[in-house]
C-alpha cells in the first residue's frame, strides 16, 4: 500500500473539493492511463465541482460525459480497467450507485478471484453520500456499509481536504477497486493541504484527537461531528478521544483497539442506519477484541430508522448532531 | 410557425381547458423560482418548454387512468387535479401535504394516491418499470384503466427504460409512454447520449407503434397521445412517443445552463415556448383574445403568490409522526435498535 512520500513543506488551506480536484490532476498528468467517466463531468464540471477545468485540459476522450446510465459507467470501468486503464468513474451521489450495484458486487469485486489473481481492477468509483440538503429519501443516503460488506473492495471515506487528495492518489493507483466514499457536506470545508505530490494511505484510521475518557470512532463526517463534539466536552471535564475511520473496508483495528483499551469506553457514530451498520461492525468488534477492558458496553449512534424526510424540522430530527453525540457520551462516562 | 392540421381532436372548451392548465402549471413555476430565490424553498426543478406535451398527453387520460410522470410533470398533476394550494403545502413540507405528508421533495415528486398519480422516483428510469406493472395490473384486473409513463431523453439510457418498455409490449400492456425530449441530460447534450436522437425509431424494435411530434404544439400532441391512450385501451398495447421539447430554464435551480449552452441556444429555447405557441393558435382561430390570455395568467400568477404565502403558515408535520408511514399498520416497526 502506497505511503506518505513527501513530507508536507508549506501550508496551504484548500477546500475539500479542491483537493480532489488536484489529485486528478496530478494524476493524469503524471499516468496517461487515467482517465475519468461520469455523468456531467465535462462542461458542466461535476454536480459538486470536482472535476471544472479537466475536460479542456485533458480532452473528452479522457474525461468522459456519459449517458445516464449507471452500469455502462461502471461496467465500461471495469472492462477497461482489466485491459490496463485506470478509470475513475463519478457516480452522481451514491443513491445511484444501487443502479450499478450488480457491476460492482458481482463483477468489479470478484474478477481478479475468479480469474484465478490473472486480471485486476484498477478502477475508483468516487461518489458523495450524506444527507442534511433536503434532497429527501431517494438522494439522502449513506450506503457505506453495503460497500463494507463486500469482499474485493477496498472502501474509504476522507474527512479532510489532505485526505482527499492523498487517499484519493492512493485510490488511483491501487491495484484493487477502490470506493471512495466522498460526503456531500464535505466539498465546501477548508483545511490544510500539503503541497505537490504525495500520498496518503488506503486501510488506515486517524488519531483526530487524544483523550483518556472515552474512544469517539465516527465514520466519514461523523467523524467530523465527533470532534466538535469532543471539543465542547471538554468543558464538562471530559476528555475523549476520536478516531475517523477512514477505512471501512479493511478496518483499522489496531489504534482503536489500542484506544479502547486505555479509555475503557466507547461510542460510534454513522450518519447512516445502524442497524447492521458501519457501527455495528465496529461495535461487535471492539465488543470481541476489548471485553476485559470495558467500563462499560459499546454503544453507538446512527440516523433515525426512515426514509430520509424532505421536511426541515423532520430531516434535522433524523440525521445525528454533535450535541446527540455529546449526550451519548454523557450517558457512556456516567455523566 | 407552423399551424397544425389535429386541430379536430379536442373540443373549443377542451382546449381553453389545457390553456388554463398551462398558465396554472407556468404560474407554480415562476412562484417557485421566486420563492427559492426568496431563500423560501430549497430547490425547483422547472416545467417550462414540456407544458405543452405534458398537459395533452394527461388530458388524453380519463380520470380512472393512471399518472407516472417524469419529475418534471408539474402541469400533468395540474391537469390530473392537483391545486395550487396543495403543490405549495408540499413545497413548504406541510403536514397537511396530500401528495407525501411533507416527506418527499416536490419537483420530484408528484405522489398522489386520490389522483391516481404514482409515486414518482427521483432515481432516472426507475419509475419505467413501475408504470409497466400498474398496467400489468390493470389487464389482471380488468378495470379498462391506461398509464401514461413519462420521462426525459436521459431516462432512455437506461437499462429500465429498456426493461419496462420491451414488458409492456411483450404483454400488449395498457401503456402510454412519452419522452418529453429536451435534447439535454443535465449538461449532455443528446449526442454524447445516444446515436439515434429520435427515440421514437426505438419502437419498431420492441415491436409496438412509435410516434414523433412537436411537443410544444399542443393539438398535435394531444392528438398523438390521444390515439394512443385508445390503443392502449382497446387491448392493443403501448405506444412510444418521443415529444420534441425546448428546456427553457437551467436544469434545476442548482445549475446554471450558461455553463454548457450559448446565449443562442438559450434565447432560441425560448421562442419555443408551448405556452405563447398555443395562444398564437387559439388567438389566430379567435377562440380566445391575446388580452384575454394575458388576464388568465396574470389571475393564476396572483394565485400563486396567494397560495405560498397561505401554506408558509400551515403546521409542520411532528417530529414524534417522523416514524409512520414507514410499514404498513401505521407504526413503525423495529425502528429502533
Ligand atoms: C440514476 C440516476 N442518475 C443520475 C441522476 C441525476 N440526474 C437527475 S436529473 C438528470 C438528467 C435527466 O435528464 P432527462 O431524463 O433528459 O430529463 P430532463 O431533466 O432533461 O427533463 C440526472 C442525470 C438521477 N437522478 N438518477
Ligand atoms: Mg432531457
Amino acid at each position: 500500500m502506497a505511503t506518505r512520500t513527501q513530507a508536507p513543506a508549506a501550508t496551504d488551506e484548500k477546500l475539500y473539493r479542491v483537493a480532489l480536484r488536484e489529485a486528478l490532476n496530478e494524476e493524469m498528468e503524471r499516468d496517461d492511463s487515467v482517465y475519468l467517466i461520469g455523468e456531467d463531468i465535462g462542461k458542466f464540471g461535476g454536480a459538486y465541482r470536482v472535476t471544472e477545468g479537466l475536460l479542456d485540459r485533458f480532452g473528452a476522450q479522457r474525461v468522459v460525459d456519459a449517458p445516464i446510465a449507471e452500469e455502462v459507467i461502471v461496467g465500461c470501468a471495469i472492462g477497461s480497467a482489466m485491459l490496463g486503464l485506470r478509470p475513475v468513474v463519478e457516480l452522481m451521489t451514491i443513491n445511484f450507485s444501487l443502479v450499478a450495484y450488480d457491476q460492482i458486487v458481482n463483477n468489479a469485486a470478484k474478477i481478479r478471484y475468479m480469474f484465478g489473481g490473472e486480471a485486476k481492477v484498477p478502477m475508483v468509483i468516487r461518489m458523495p453520500g450524506g444527507a442534511g440538503h433536503q434532497l429527501s429519501a431517494q438522494h439522502s443516503h449513506s450506503l457505506e456499509v453495503i460497500y463494507g460488506l463486500i469482499p474485493g473492495l477496498l472502501v474509504v471515506a476522507p474527512t479532510t481536504p489532505e485526505d482527499a487528495k492523498g487517499m484519493l492518489k492512493s485510490a488511483i493507483r491501487s491495484d484493487n477497486p477502490v470506493m471512495f466514499l466522498e460526503s456531500m457536506s464535505l466539498y465546501n470545508v477548508r483545511g490544510i493541504v500539503p503541497p505537490g505530490d504525495y500520498t496518503t494511505p488506503l486501510g488506515k484510521a486517524a488519531l483526530r484527537r487524544s483523550g483518556s475518557d472515552v474512544t469517539i470512532v465516527g465514520v466519514s463526517r461523523m467523524a467530523v461531528l465527533a470532534h466538535e463534539a469532543a471539543k465542547q466536552l471538554e468543558e464538562e471535564d471530559v476528555d475523549a478521544e476520536v478516531i475517523d475511520l477512514r477505512s471501512i473496508r479493511p478496518i483499522d483495528w489496531e489504534p482503536i483497539v489500542e484506544s479502547v483499551r486505555k479509555t475503557g469506553r466507547c461510542v460510534v457514530v454513522e450518519e447512516g442506519w445502524s442497524t447492521y451498520g458501519v457501527t455495528a461492525e465496529i461495535a461487535a468488534g471492539v465488543s470481541e477484541r476489548c471485553f476485559d477492558y470495558l467500563d462499560a458496553p459499546v454503544r453507538r449512534l446512527g440516523g433515525a430508522q426512515v426514509p430520509m424526510p424532505y421536511s426541515l424540522p423532520l430531516e434535522k430530527a433524523s440525521i445525528p448532531t454533535s450535541e446527540n453525540i455529546k449526550q451519548l457520551v454523557r450517558a457512556v462516562v456516567g455523566k | 410557425m407552423a399551424t397544425t392540421t389535429h386541430t379536430d381532436a379536442a373540443t373549443r372548451e377542451q382546449y381553453l381547458q389545457m390553456h388554463r392548465w398551462m398558465c396554472m402549471a407556468k404560474a407554480l413555476d415562476d412562484r417557485m423560482h421566486i420563492l427559492v430565490k426568496q431563500g423560501r424553498a430549497p430547490f425547483v426543478g422547472s416545467s417550462r418548454g414540456h407544458e405543452g406535451i405534458q398537459v395533452a398527453s394527461t388530458a388524453a387520460l380519463g380520470a380512472d387512468d393512471w399518472l407516472v410522470p417524469h419529475y418534471r410533470g408539474l402541469a400533468n398533476s395540474i391537469v390530473r387535479g392537483l391545486t395550487m394550494k396543495e403543490w405549495m403545502l408540499a413545497v413548504f413540507a406541510k403536514a397537511a401535504d396530500p401528495l407525501s405528508a411533507g416527506r418527499n421533495i416536490p419537483g420530484g415528486c408528484f405522489s398522489y394516491h386520490a389522483l391516481k398519480i404514482a409515486p414518482v422516483s427521483q432515481v432516472v428510469a426507475s419509475w419505467i418499470p413501475k408504470a409497466s406493472g400498474i398496467a400489468y395490473a390493470a389487464k389482471l384486473v380488468g378495470d379498462g384503466s391506461v398509464t401514461l409513463c413519462t420521462f426525459g431523453d436521459g431516462a432512455t439510457s437506461q437499462g429500465d427504460f429498456h426493461e419496462g418498455v420491451n414488458f409492456a409490449a411483450v404483454h400488449r400492456l395498457p401503456v402510454v409512454f412519452v419522452c418529453e425530449n429536451n435534447s439535454y441530460a443535465i449538461s449532455v447534450p443528446i449526442r454524447l447520449q445516444m446515436a439515434n436522437p429520435d427515440v421514437a425509431d426505438r419502437a419498431a424494435g420492441y415491436g409496438i407503434p412509435g410516434a414523433t411530434v412537436d411537443g410544444t404544439d399542443v393539438p398535435a400532441s394531444y392528438a398523438v397521445c390521444r390515439e394512443a391512450v385508445d390503443r392502449a385501451r382497446k387491448g392493443e398495447g403501448p405506444t412510444l412517443i418521443d415529444a420534441k421539447v425546448w428546456r427553457m430554464n437551467s436544469h434545476t435551480s442548482e445549475d446554471n445552463h450558461l455553463k454548457y449552452r450559448t446565449k443562442e441556444e438559450i434565447a432560441d429555447a425560448s421562442e419555443h415556448d408551448p405556452i405563447m405557441r398555443f395562444v398564437a393558435w387559439l388567438v389566430e382561430r379567435r377562440w380566445i383574445a391575446a388580452e384575454e390570455a394575458a388576464k388568465i395568467q396574470d389571475g393564476f400568477d396572483r394565485e400563486a403568490s396567494d397560495a405560498a404565502d397561505w401554506a408558509e403558515q400551515q403546521p409542520d408535520p411532528a417530529p414524534e409522526d417522523a416514524l409512520t408511514n414507514v410499514f404498513a399498520a401505521g407504526r413503525a416497526q423495529g425502528a429502533s435498535v
